[in-house]
């Protein structure tokens, strides 16, 4: 007589007396154990055909994944016209299960297909050894399986959707809550559980949760390079917020945006500027000035990576606007925030009327290292060469009293470059004592090439022939170092010596690689002064039309964006052509 | 825009499942000279790190960190290479 007997492998235990035969039978050599794998697609289909033949049995064969219990389930519920999962399929997992699984098996139905056992205490109430207990079971049952080390996960899905179906939707609404709430505060609303807190305060209805939690799961998104699921996140946290208080809205809402400063987001960050600027708007309203400011550099960055830099410099500065509006606590940052407009070229009117404003403030403003350094970039920039050195001298001075090197070598290398637009090389070339040896501990940096291309450019003002090489030399290592703005003010100042000594093709060249560096960084100054140059290399190798292009090409460049040096140039050229 | 990378290294060596200590100083001063992070890469033994932005050019993101008072050993451009 032959036997065919079928179970789950981790459910003989529960009954003894088939337990006991079967190991009989295994002793005396008498069976025969054969591992049933899940039915193949073709098997699946034929299966469900079998009691459904127009059943979707593609459907079928992914939602019961080759299990002929649940294939033959499914197709029936399908072929009877409805999506829910048969209550036989809970009967037949779940309902035989005792207590400490029952329990447990909806708050995974409900955390979702894999779950960390060791944060379920936290999550449940349930004890840790119940829990434990719990799980066992459930394993043994087919019910969940290990996932990695460290979670479980369904076995089936068609399981949990089952066990899904029997929380009712309030339940279920709870659940979620005490999900998303439990891990929120074991992890905080950051790293890997982020994604998981914002889906469960989602459930859950906690809109400011769910916000906050997406803020975390963008980040950490972004760091693993998952963009599509940054993006995804910070589209649920945006839908989130608008059912949050005015004030906590904005705050989240930028928050959630500022995300998308990433590069790899920066189509995201297009489509969205309407948004940006429409909360920016409403940030404005209601004088929430830091989310005006944080608005403000986002919109700065989308159109500079468009290419658009006149209106990412709008934006800086508007961005600066919405920090006045603090007033006198903020007053650092204000002094900050103008001598960053004088040092990127931004807007150096604007800057030179803040410091003027600023000096209100008195020495809390003053009688700092920044206001004396923007003052003196702003004085540089309105050729008042007096004034510029007066404020770099005493930059330097606090600069070196706080011993911050990269701050006293910008100092020291600013004086210098105004002492050589004044013609003045003996004063570079008696200074360089003090910031060669300053650029040489300013390690990785360009510093060093800078450096030199000063004395270089210092020594061939002087009359020394050799120092040309010199300059190329280190002009070379700026471009090499991609120091844009650096190199096109080296090679616009070795032009000028150039053309002042009648090599119109040596400067026309210098001016040529001047224009390509200063526009590759937007430079006005730099830019005019090169088209200058060219203009008047043209003009005295006698290709006028060319020269009048030059002209024409510095001309459309706005008066306020150009240094009194670069006017000095322009004009010079003009009278030249003339 | 450029890709920039730059390399830090760290001694003592810094706890590699914390966020870089630089983090904090350069993140206002990153969109003032329009640099913008992409990534970064920290050594298995906490010593080294490379992170790598996007800028108009490698003076901007120098610019950046020395302005938040943030040490490097090199700032290059770089582009993306074929594996």
């Amino acid at each position: 007589m032959l036997f065919a007997c079928a179970a789950r492998a981790g459910e003989l235990g529960d009954n003894s007396p088939a337990l006991r035969m079967v190991r009989a039978w295994t002793r005396e050599r008498r069976s025969r154990e054969i591992r049933i794998a899940p039915l193949d697609r073709e098997a699946t289909e034929r299966l469900a055909r079998s009691v459904c033949s127009e059943v979707d049995a593609m459907r079928v064969f992914s939602e019961s994944e080759g299990n002929p219990f649940f294939a033959l389930e499914i197709a029936r519920a399908l072929g009877a016209g409805t999506d829910r999962i048969p209550d036989t399929i809970h009967a037949e997992r779940i309902d035989r299960l005792d207590e400490h699984g029952r329990e447990l098996v909806p708050w995974l139905a409900v955390w979702g297909r894999s779950f960390s056992p060791d944060r379920l205490p936290a999550v449940t109430e349930l004890t840790a050894a119940n829990v434990v207990a719990g799980i066992e079971l459930l394993e043994r049952h087919g019910v969940v399986r290990a996932h990695d080390a460290l979670t479980y996960d369904f076995a089936h899905d068609v399981i949990r959707r089952a066990a899904l179906q029997r929380v009712s939707a309030p339940r279920r609404r709870m659940m979620h809550l005490r999900i998303a709430r439990a891990l929120a505060e074991i992890e905080g609303v950051r790293g890997e559980l982020a994604g998981d807190i914002a889906r469960h305060a989602e459930g859950g209805g906690d809109a400011e949760l769910c916000a906050r939690a997406c803020v975390g799961a963008g980040k950490h998104c972004l760091r693993l390079f998952a963009y599509e699921e940054a993006a995804a996140a910070i589209d649920l946290g945006c839908r989130h917020v608008a059912r949050l208080p005015r004030e906590a809205r904005i705050r989240l809402h930028m928050r959630l945006l500022k995300l998308l400063e990433h590069p790899a987001l920066r189509r995201v960050a297009t489509r969205r500027s309407a948004e940006i600027a429409r909360l920016c708007g409403e940030a404005s309203e209601a004088g929430m000035a830091s989310e005006l400011s944080a608005g403000l550099h986002l919109l700065g960055w989308v159109h500079l990576a468009g290419g658009d830099f006149q209106s990412a410099r709008k934006n800086a500065v508007r961005a600066l606007d919405a920090l006045l509006q603090r007033g006198q606590k903020d007053v650092i940052g204000l002094v900050e925030g103008a001598r960053c407009l004088a040092i990127l070229d931004i807007d150096v009117p604007r800057a030179s009327a803040m410091f003027s404003d600023l000096s209100a403030f008195g020495d809390a403003a003053v009688e700092t290292l920044s206001f004396q350094w923007g003052l003196g970039l702003v004085k540089q920039w309105e050729g008042d060469a007096q004034a510029a050195l007066a404020a770099l001298r005493k930059a330097r001075a606090f600069a070196r009293d706080a011993r911050d090197h990269w701050a006293e070598f910008e100092c020291l290398s600013t004086i210098a470059m105004i002492e050589i637009d004044d013609h003045k090389p003996a004063a570079v070339l008696a200074l360089a004592g003090e910031f060669v040896p300053l650029a040489a501990k300013l390690g990785g940096g360009s510093e060093g090439a800078f450096a030199e291309a000063l004395v270089a450019l210092a020594q061939l003002a002087s009359g020394d022939v050799g120092a040309g090489a010199r300059v190329d030399q280190a002009a070379r290592a700026l471009e090499r170092l991609d120091a844009s703005f650096l190199l096109s003010y080296v090679l616009n100042g070795a032009a000028e010596i150039t053309i002042a000594r009648g090599d119109a093709a040596h400067a026309r060249a210098q001016a040529e690689r001047a224009l390509t560096a200063a526009s590759a960084v937007d430079r006005a100054s730099e830019v005019a002064r090169a088209l200058a140059l060219l203009a008047h290399a043209s003009a005295l190798e006698g290709i006028r039309a060319e020269a009048q292009r030059h002209l024409d090409a510095a001309r459309s460049i706005a008066p306020e964006r150009l240094s009194a040096n670069a006017r000095r140039i322009l004009e010079y050229a003009r009278r030249f052509m003339r | 825009m450029a890709l920039l990378v730059v390399e830090e290294r760290f001694s003592p060596a810094i706890d590699v499942n914390q966020v870089n200590p630089n983090a904090d100083k350069l993140s206002p001063c990153l969109p003032t000279y329009g640099v913008t992070w992409v990534a970064s890469y920290i050594a298995n033994d906490g010593t080294r790190c490379i992170c790598v932005y996007e800028a108009p050019d490698a003076e901007a993101v120098r610019r950046a960190y020395r302005t938040a008072g943030a040490p490097f050993e090199a700032v290059w451009p770089a582009k993306g290479m074929r594996a």
